[in-house]
């Protein structure tokens, strides 16, 4: 039974979520359109996370994606449960409230729920049998790690404060020291590590291919992110890049470490 | 997530759907031709913030308050309105106030606060009064701001 393993790791990977008040706002003032969208993308990223993120090789298709529904439940069950002792959703909320509040929470939930398994457990296969994604492979991995970050920190009022304090040389400061950090932990972590997946690769080729490929990838994710969370409505361009290269900065670090937390 | 054991006994028989354990040395056309858009794309941002760094931000927000929309409800005259912040400065806890005017005397007064509104961008409220707004002149502004 990988059930209880599935709720501990919903738990942890949601309980930031769950304990942050701006991310049960959302539930009643987001658009029931792109939560809908939110959750319809969740379900083939994990169905792709069981192919990328070194779990059994043999499991076909079909296994995938039952266990990708089964994390979505094991998710909404556990947010559900712990929002229901806080007093935060209640028999008295009109239904729409407590879906969204909710729904807001399955999306890490269901990514711990689903990674649970391969981290928590013993892990089913020998080091040398876990496939290597490939280049594609990488880079999803990278967006899982993103989002793992990401969707923990977007519902947050900081990000648009921070976003707001900052002015366009500081913006400039961030970017690059973001790349910087992300090439450094890829480079470091991944390429000098025990899994290289490209012996041979030069310093430069894993820069541009995974470093920058990697930070344009995170900034899009997180413009997707501050969209279905509404925080680009009436913003102007500026103020718009501006929160979202606030975000890529945790979410860059999490795509650079992707392959440790995955 | 239930079947481990029954899995594991089909693991020696099942072919995988998945990329094998090597790679393919070198790097495809295409891996670079995605690596050439994605350092477009961050050197656009880049050349963007760098304009909007000269560009120089003046210190006063311009705030321009405007109504979209009145209507009659149980609970008031609801008047909804759209703050649009013209300038390169971001403002917090904007306050707008309205005032419904009959000549020179004021006969009503409402106001609301707006957390932020951001550079160049709109946030939109409502102010409610007790009179119908269309029986009077409506004045609509911001009365003051903080930094964020």
């Amino acid at each position: 039974m990988g059930l209880g393993r599935a709720f501990a790791g919903a738990l942890i990977f949601a309980v930031p979520v769950l304990m942050t008040m701006e991310a049960w706002a959302l539930g009643f003032h987001l658009h029931p359109l792109r939560l809908a969208l939110l959750l319809a993308v969740t379900v083939p990223m994990l169905v792709l996370l069981h192919k990328y993120g070194g779990f059994r090789q043999t499991m076909v298709l079909r296994d995938r994606i039952a266990d990708a529904f089964v994390a979505l439940l094991v998710a909404a069950v556990a947010a559900a449960a712990v929002l229901l002792i806080f007093g935060i959703v209640n028999g008295d909320m009109p239904l729409r409230e407590v879906v969204g509040k909710i729904a807001v929470q399955v999306v890490p939930g269901s990514l711990g729920a689903s990674l649970a398994r391969a981290q928590l457990g013993p892990s089913p296969l020998e080091d040398d049998e876990i496939p290597e994604p490939g280049y594609t492979g990488e880079l999803f991995l990278m967006v899982v790690g993103a989002l793992f970050l990401s969707v923990n920190i977007a519902p947050t009022e900081e990000v648009v404060l921070i976003a707001y304090k900052m002015n366009p040389w500081q913006e400039i400061a961030l970017v690059v020291g973001t790349v910087g950090l992300m090439h450094a932990f890829v480079y470091e972590l991944e390429f000098r590590g025990t899994h290289n997946p490209e012996p041979g690769a030069g310093f430069f080729s894993i820069f541009f291919r995974y470093a920058i490929v990697g930070y344009v990838l995170v900034m899009l994710v997180n413009l997707y992110i501050l969209w279905t969370f509404g925080r680009t409505d009436g913003a102007g361009l500026s103020e718009t890049l501006s929160a979202v290269v606030v975000l890529s900065f945790p979410g860059a670090l999490g795509a650079a470490v992707a392959r440790l937390i995955l | 997530m239930t079947k481990n054991a029954a899995k594991d006994h089909k693991q020696q028989k099942q072919q995988s759907d998945d990329e094998g354990i090597t790679r393919k040395p070198g790097t495809s056309i295409t891996e670079w031709v995605v690596a050439g858009i994605s350092c477009l794309a961050l050197l656009t941002v880049l050349a963007y913030l760098i304009l909007d760094g000269f560009s120089g931000r003046n210190g006063t927000a311009q705030i321009i308050v405007l109504p979209v929309e009145v209507t009659a409800t149980d609970g008031g005259y609801v008047v909804q309105f759209a703050a649009e912040n013209r300038a390169e400065k971001s403002v917090a806890s904007v306050e707008i106030k309205g005032e419904l005017r009959n000549g020179d005397e004021v006969v009503e007064e409402s106001s609301a606060t707006l957390d932020y509104i951001p550079q160049e961008s709109e946030r939109k409220g409502a102010l409610i009064f007790r009179s119908d707004p269309k029986a009077y002149a409506l004045r609509l502004f911001a009365s003051g701001y903080s930094e964020p």
